[in-house]
């Protein structure tokens, strides 16, 4: 979204990680127990009332921050036999601060705040149930923290009409994230001699139909202010799809 | 057919609610931030002081604050005090601002005390013109303002409007009901005047109204619309007439007020940045840690006033279908609804029904004419 130029530092990130891997089962279930920490230095992120479009002198309107990133994940993952996938949860955190000096008003008077991407909490199962060599079915589950959102706080009136005023930057949560498909496979034929193998799917995306938040917003309507949430794919999606492979 | 049916379930499935109203919870509202409107200029200024409410109150509850001691401060050494007014607004008089001057203003209240930074007045140019311009196919029709500034000046301008026109019931009653529903032709030479004939409206501005030519060469702003209407709209009917308000603004504060406004049009899009608070220059003395909302520019504010005729060629009357009127044999004659608005002395079987929103004009407007008004319409 921000071109690096010449205005700008390019950002700079250390990174330390650590794991442990076991496997149990004769092999057949393999865990994993991954930690990392990440500083990151001249992170670009927006000035408070950054004006993006129309604006030639975009590098004015977005600030150097320092950034840190860390986190844990567990692992289960099962690779043989009719049922296999694999399911995981990690705690992760993303936060960004602005302490130069020289910014006279920081974001959040120079604490350490959310990125826009900070979801802590995430959980996901990926499994697959293989009835025959010829049919399968394989369901997919996420779940997410609500993404941080700037609230407004308060209200008033100015210039005859109704104006809000916000939050610290991400102070507040969004709704949770949660979405899970279904498909069910079909693989046609398994002669090793065919030039391609094809799959045939039949699925449906998000079968809860749930209207995950992409965003939430405030406008004025009428001189009354309003909150929405705007979400995509907010209904189930079949779905069929026909692949190839060689 | 059955085809057809399964695509319209599909689709129905796919595009059911994206957009949908969104309440947060566990939000700590914030309430009690001292608001701050207005500009100090020459002659009178005017101060609107509130505090702030929480988001989910009654929005008119927007507290006003009357109990502050207000004043002008300055940086030559005089102070100039409010005189306070009811329902949170002050009023200072200073006669001329000095170009080379600092000025600021001051407030005591609930015991802390409040500054504005100091600065130096801005000589808002003179508004060149106010015109309207229409394009009936689109059914658009906009009152715009021009102006220009030297180069050296600021470039962010500000404006704001208040409007008043009259309108003309449909239908001319001739008569009024006297003491035991007894009915008194109307008679201009006795002094009794069908005053349901002619009203009055009123609206003013309800949002920021922003320009600048910093992206020009020259300090120009060419047919910026203060208000954007319809030709077909009631207020262009008759007389128009429009008051506007024009501020040449700092940059700082343009920022600040383009920023506010920005804030409750926002539309969640990927792209659009997080909204959020910039200060003005409005500062708690006694508690930095206090927010304060708004921002008091020191400007001179130039007004400009037009009417509009309706032989201006704006109006473009709708067709009215409903006002009719029929005697009471008539088959279009509703009992419930009509009422009695022509009287025909001589054959009062052929007197005229209609509905009262055809003949009785204060069921729209008021009877608040301004004495300004340049008619003589009662």
């Amino acid at each position: 979204m921000l071109l690096y130029s010449a205005n700008w530092k390019s950002a700079e990130h250390t990174i330390a990680a650590a794991g442990l891997y076991k496997n149990f089962a004769r092999n057949t279930i393999e865990a994993s127990l991954e930690t990392y920490y990440k500083t990151m230095d001249d992170y670009l992120d927006y000035r408070n009332g950054a004006q993006l479009l129309m604006n030639h002198h975009i590098e004015t309107d977005v600030l150097t921050t320092k950034g840190r990133a860390y986190g844990v994940e567990l692992m289960f993952k099962k690779t043989q036999g009719k049922l296999n996938g694999w399911i995981s949860y990690a705690y992760s955190r993303t936060q960004l601060r602005q302490e130069d000096k020289r910014i006279s008003l920081p974001v959040n008077k120079g604490d350490w705040y959310p990125d826009d991407f900070d979801k802590p909490h995430e959980f996901k199962f990926i499994g697959n149930y293989k009835f025959t060599h010829r049919y399968s079915l394989s369901l997919n589950c996420e779940y997410t923290t609500g993404r941080p959102i700037t609230l407004p706080v308060s209200k008033y009136q100015y210039v005859g009409g109704q104006y809000v005023y916000y939050s610290d930057r991400n102070k507040y949560r969004g709704p949770d994230y949660f979405r899970m498909d279904m498909a069910f496979n079909i693989e046609p034929s398994h002669h090793l001699t065919l030039l391609t193998h094809s799959t045939i799917t039949f699925g449906v995306y998000n079968l809860t139909g749930r209207k995950n938040a992409h965003s939430v917003y405030y406008k004025s309507e009428n001189g009354v202010i309003k909150g929405y949430k705007l979400s995509i794919f907010g209904s189930p999606i079949p779905y069929v799809s026909y692949n190839i492979k060689f | 057919m059955k085809f057809k049916a399964i695509i319209y379930i599909l689709l129905l499935f796919v595009s059911v609610g994206c957009i949908e109203e969104y309440h947060a919870k566990g939000v700590e509202e914030l309430s009690n931030l001292l608001v701050v409107e207005g500009t100090i200029t020459e002659g009178t200024t005017t101060i609107k002081l509130s505090r702030s409410v929480g988001l989910y109150d009654n929005a008119s509850a927007s507290e006003r604050v009357s109990n502050a001691i207000v004043s002008v401060e300055s940086d030559a050494g005089k102070e100039y005090s409010a005189i306070s007014g009811t329902g949170g607004i002050y009023t200072i008089y200073i006669e001329k601002l000095d170009p080379e001057t600092k000025y600021r203003l001051k407030i005591q209240v609930d015991g802390e005390e409040y500054e504005s930074t100091y600065s130096k007045p801005i000589l808002t140019p003179d508004i060149d013109k106010i015109f309207w311009t229409k394009d009936s196919n689109k059914g658009v029709a906009n009152i715009c303002v021009t102006t220009h500034g030297a180069n050296d000046q600021p470039r962010y301008y500000s404006w704001s409007y208040n409007e008043i026109w009259e309108i003309r019931a449909k239908l001319y009653s001739n008569f009024m009901y006297g003491a035991d529903n007894i009915i008194i032709p109307y008679n201009e030479i006795t002094g009794s005047y069908n005053l349901k004939y002619y009203c009055w409206k009123s609206d003013k501005s309800n949002k920021f109204i922003l320009a600048s030519s910093d992206k020009l060469s020259e300090n120009v702003i060419t047919e910026k619309k203060l208000v954007e209407t319809t030709p077909s709209h009631e207020r262009f009917s008759e007389l128009y007439y429009i008051k506007v308000y024009q501020n040449m603004l700092s940059k700082e504060a343009y920022d600040y007020f383009t920023n506010l406004q920005k804030n409750i049009e926002s539309t969640g899009s990927i792209f659009s940045p997080v909204p959020s608070e910039i200060r003005g220059n409005i500062f708690c003395t006694t508690n930095p840690d206090i927010p304060v909302i708004g921002y008091v520019d020191v400007s001179v504010v130039k007004t400009k006033e037009v009417y509009i005729y309706p032989d201006e060629g704006l109006y473009e009357p709708k067709l009215d279908y409903l006002c009719f009127s029929v005697t009471k044999n008539d088959e279009r004659y509703d009992e419930s609804g009509m009422l009695l608005y022509y009287y025909e002395e001589m054959d009062p079987a052929n007197s005229l029904y209609s509905y009262p929103e055809c003949f009785d004009c204060t069921k729209r407007g008021t009877k608040n004419k301004p004495n300004f008004w340049p008619n003589d319409h009662k």
